[in-house]
């Protein structure tokens, strides 16, 4: 039996302490071990950006970082982005605008999106479509996705 | 009185997702979400290869590694008998096959076919005993190309199957498992009289569904025998069914609960997990769950079937589309069922054609059984049928949607299966099409083409159940039995709040396990919309008398003597005397009388068919082929638009699909059977990036019978991209792609070939 890991982060705003073997994944981490089961798996090879995280800043696949990694940072996942009570504007957009059907890539797009628009609050349509090329969505053709973006940055 | 169908005024509101809130905030529970006290993992070891006996199988090692708690193998499976259908939806499999499909017995069909499964205490664990099994195989020759499975010599993949077709059964087996024939009149005749005829043959791969959410289901098997499973399914009572008839268990002891489904498009209509969870389980004592791995999504679900398609279209100066032939072989994958018969009829559904004939093969090939895609079968035949007669008409010299319009199906006419086509409005819709501004826009790019292509589809309808319950403060409870894949809960909200004149949030709604509800179909073949509206439509009725008969007193009349109109009850021919619905209903719950009603739909009201077009802009990149889509405009009738907003994202996301089909996405093996791009790297689906708008006309031809006029919505998108993109390449650059995906390279050595002055045609 390997060792695990001791690990100290942020996770959505809280101190978290928690020991992981240091194989496993980011994403499994916050999955199996945290019991945050928002960040979905679509591939667990970096091709989907169903499970998107927000690490120091930076959007990363969380399948594609492994959880010891996270020790001094900070990550923000889906059950992060609302206010008690008050969706992030991001989500109000995503319900108003019917930009989700199946809901599984919904978390990623959304973590993905908020990235874009802390660091570039009104983006262009090209620059959406580029930004969350990373995010599969099988459901939606994206149009009501990028709507969505467009809404939530006009609201800001 | 409810109203009847034409007085209720549906406002076709914009609805916020009922299901949406949870999945904006991550709480929704998808299948790998479901935990359990005690729950182990388990993987699934399979066949490396794509043709092979298995010899022997030796487990002992993996059973004694620490953490592992079962090991089950075909040996633990019952033995299916041939024969009777698993009701797997519009792709169905016979039992046995299904069986044989979940794991394999003495032989392996495809790559990823399911040998054995371990349950361990982690997945870790499992992943490692997997490796400690021991297994001999005998490798055969394999083949994954449908035509030459057909070939003489092929490699035949199961000894007692004898191709069926309506003079009987085959004498000796073959790959070929099914021969369909529909038509009508002489084409001989029909091509003699034609002025000019069109001849190709078209050629298909095997595409994925491409879900994002992979199979994830959960079981446990209890020491009283009964079992609980939890299944990202299409359909609860189904997937019982299926359970039980391939395990030999009593159906009432299983309880099926599902999960919200990660995307499904007709895969997840079959039981492919849950088995093994169940005798893992069994074997444990604990709960066992399988989430697949996206390789083994891949490479062992079910993808849409490939197929090579051959037409000839005979037609006279005038437009008048005299005959046409055509030859359909799709392959199935390991076990028989591709969906030939349904690709055949819907191919030359939308024309009326003087004579017909056209022959489908179903053939199995060493690659993983199909699923129902999206409009099973009728995409590729679409695409090859709309090839053909955009051919014809530019051959006429006539714009491709006159041609169309004069060959047109029309209400009361005739499908090729003699079955009359209820209300259709195909024609409108390409007059709908021709008047559009997209139709007559100047093209934009230097190597621009626009083409069309529509698609038609017959829809399902089968059983829908509800339950309403009048809560005590007079909102409502509507439990439902089928799986949302579409946002049909939203609509079911709006449907039964307008009816009752309730506000949506006055509706709460749930969906039901196979023990709290009666039996629901399967969602697919676009049909839960419709006969859900019926059973909710009957439900409301039932409410309503019920209300009325307790409110009578109140109104101080017999309850014959209560009216129910825009949501209001009153007294007939007393003035001033009414009660609001929710006031009504809060006083009638108030007793201790409970107001209940269950509704199923009438199993025999009939399918409304579908219909869509598409009208595509590429620009192709000369220097390297690559056909980029720069406008896109999807037409489809939904006969009444219950939510616009959901009909909008079922034409835009199938439409995606279907560009992805015709662009990017297929099957690459090499030639021992061995997927070659089981990723999504290398699987590539469409991106944001790599679309245009697309833009969507809804349009509204009310359907034949039952409530409010609603077609089914989910399947036609997808049929018509394929045609509609390869009609505005040719436009563009004069070839015709003859082969899906039309990738840049394909489309490079086309207009290669054709400067080359060799054939016109890709792929010759
Ligand atoms: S699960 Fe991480 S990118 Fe797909
Ligand atoms: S909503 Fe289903 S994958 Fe995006």
């Amino acid at each position: 039996m390997v060792e695990k890991i001791r690990v100290r982060a942020t996770l959505n705003g809280e101190p978290v302490d928690f020991l992981v073997a240091p194989y496993v994944s980011l994403l499994d981490t916050l999955r199996d071990e945290l019991g945050l089961t928002g960040t979905k798996e679509g591939c667990n090879d970096g091709n989907c950006g169903a499970c998107t995280v927000n690490l120091d800043g930076r959007i990363v696949d969380s399948c594609c970082v492994l959880g010891a990694e996270i020790d001094g940072s900070a990550v923000e996942t889906i059950e992060g982005m609302a206010e008690p009570g008050k969706l992030h504007p991001l989500q109000q957009a995503f319900l108003e605008e019917a930009a989700l059907q199946c809901g599984i890539c919904t978390p990623g797009f959304l973590i993905s999106a908020k990235a874009l628009l802390d660091k570039e609050p009104h983006p262009s349509e090209d620059r959406i479509r580029f930004w969350l090329a990373g995010n599969l969505c099988r459901c939606t053709g994206y149009d009501k996705i990028v709507k969505a973006v467009q809404k939530a940055a006009e609201s800001a | 009185m409810v109203g009847t169908a034409e007085q209720i005024n549906l406002s076709g509101e914009r609805l916020a997702k009922v299901d949406a809130l949870p999945k904006v905030t991550g709480s929704a529970e998808f299948g790998a979400d479901i935990d359990l006290p005690g729950l182990l993992q388990a993987k699934i070891l399979r066949s490396p290869h794509a043709h092979a006996n298995i010899k022997f199988i030796d487990t002992s090692a993996a059973e004694a590694l620490p953490g592992v708690e079962a090991v089950v193998t075909g040996a633990d499976f019952p033995t299916i008998e041939a024969g009777g259908s698993a009701g797997t939806g519009e792709v169905d499999i016979s039992l046995r096959y299904l069986s044989e499909l979940v794991i394999a017995r003495r032989k392996v069909l495809f790559q990823g076919h399911p040998v054995a499964a371990v349950a361990a205490r982690t997945a870790d664990i499992a992943e490692e005993a997997t490796n400690l099994i021991k297994i001999e195989y005998e490798v055969l020759t394999s083949v994954q190309d449908p035509v030459e499975a057909m070939a003489p010599g092929a490699p035949l993949l199961h000894h007692d199957m004898l191709t069926k077709s309506i003079g009987g059964e085959a004498d000796a087996p073959s790959n070929v498992a099914l021969h369909v024939e529909l038509g009508r009149g002489d084409v001989d005749a029909g091509f003699a009289a034609s002025d000019h005829i069109v001849e190709q043959t078209y050629k298909t791969s095997i595409v994925h569904q491409g879900y994002i959410e992979p199979e994830a289901e959960t079981a446990w098997y209890h020491s009283d025998g009964t079992i609980e499973v939890w299944a990202n399914t299409q359909g609860i009572f189904d997937h019982r069914t299926q359970l039980s008839n391939i395990l030999e268990l009593e159906p009432g002891n299983i309880l099926v609960r599902g999960t919200e489904v990660g995307g499904a498009f007709g895969a997840k209509a079959q039981t492919r997990i849950s088995p093994l969870c169940i005798l893992l389980s069994k074997g444990s004592g604990k709960p066992v769950q399988i989430v697949l791995s996206r390789t083994e999504v891949l490479t062992a679900t079910g993808p849409g079937a490939a197929a090579t398609v051959t037409v000839k279209i005979g037609a006279t100066n005038d437009g008048k589309m005299k005959a046409v032939q055509a030859r359909f072989v799709y392959g199935a994958g390991a076990f028989p069922g591709a969906p030939v018969a349904i690709g055949c009829l819907c191919s030359f559904a939308p024309y009326q054609p003087e004579a017909a004939r056209i022959d489908g093969y179903d053939v199995v090939t060493n690659t993983p059984r199909v699923a129902a895609y999206r409009a099973p079968g009728a995409t590729v035949a679409s695409y090859a049928a709309e090839s053909a007669v955009d051919e014809m008409a530019q051959k006429l010299g006539m714009d491709p949607i006159d041609f169309r319009l004069a060959n047109i199906s029309k209400t009361g006419d005739q499908n090729m299966n003699d079955m009359e086509f209820t209300a259709i409005g195909i024609e409108e819709m390409l007059l709908a099409a021709k008047a559009h501004p997209h139709y007559t826009a100047p093209l934009k790019g230097k190597n621009a083409g626009r083409g069309i292509g529509i698609g038609w589809w017959p829809n399902g309808i089968g059983v829908s159940s509800c339950r309403m319950i009048v809560n005590q403060d007079g909102t409502i409870s509507l439990i439902v039995g089928t799986m949302d894949l579409s946002s049909t809960r939203t609509g079911f909200v709006q449907l039964a709040a307008e009816t009752l004149g309730l506000n949506p949030s006055e509706v709460q709604i749930t969906t039901g396990d196979t023990s709290s509800i009666p039996y629901s179909g399967t969602a697919g073949g676009s049909r839960v919309t419709r006969s859900m509206a019926s059973a909710i439509y009957d439900a409301s009725q039932n409410i309503v008398d019920q209300i009325k008969e307790r409110i009578a007193s109140k109104l101080g009349v017999t309850p014959e003597f209560v009216e129910f109109s825009d949501g209001e009850f009153a007294a007939r021919d007393v003035p001033d005397n009414s009660m609001s619905f929710r006031d009504a209903a809060r006083e009638a719950a108030s007793g201790s009388n409970d107001i209940v009603a269950s509704a199923s739909n009438d199993p025999n009201m009939r399918a409304a068919n579908g219909y869509a077009l598409n009208i595509a802009d590429v620009d192709v990149d000369p220097d390297t082929g690559k056909p980029t889509l720069t406008r896109f405009t999807a037409f489809q009738d939904v006969g009444k638009a219950v939510n616009p907003d959901a009909v909008e994202g079922q034409i835009q996301g199938g439409a995606v699909q279907g560009i992805g089909w015709a662009l990017n996405e297929e099957y690459v093996y090499d030639d021992t059977g061995v997927l070659q791009n089981a990723s999504l790297l290398d699987y590539r689906m469409p991106t944001a990036l790599d679309l245009p708008r697309i833009d969507c006309v809804i349009l509204e031809t009310p359907a034949d019978e039952g409530p409010y006029g609603v077609r089914g919505v989910g399947e036609p998108p997808i049929i018509p991209p394929a045609g509609a993109i390869a009609n505005a390449i040719h436009n563009a650059v004069g070839t015709r792609m003859t082969q899906l995906p039309m990738s840049p390279e394909r489309v490079f050595w086309a207009m290669r070939d054709a400067a080359n002055g060799s054939s016109e045609a890709a792929g010759d």
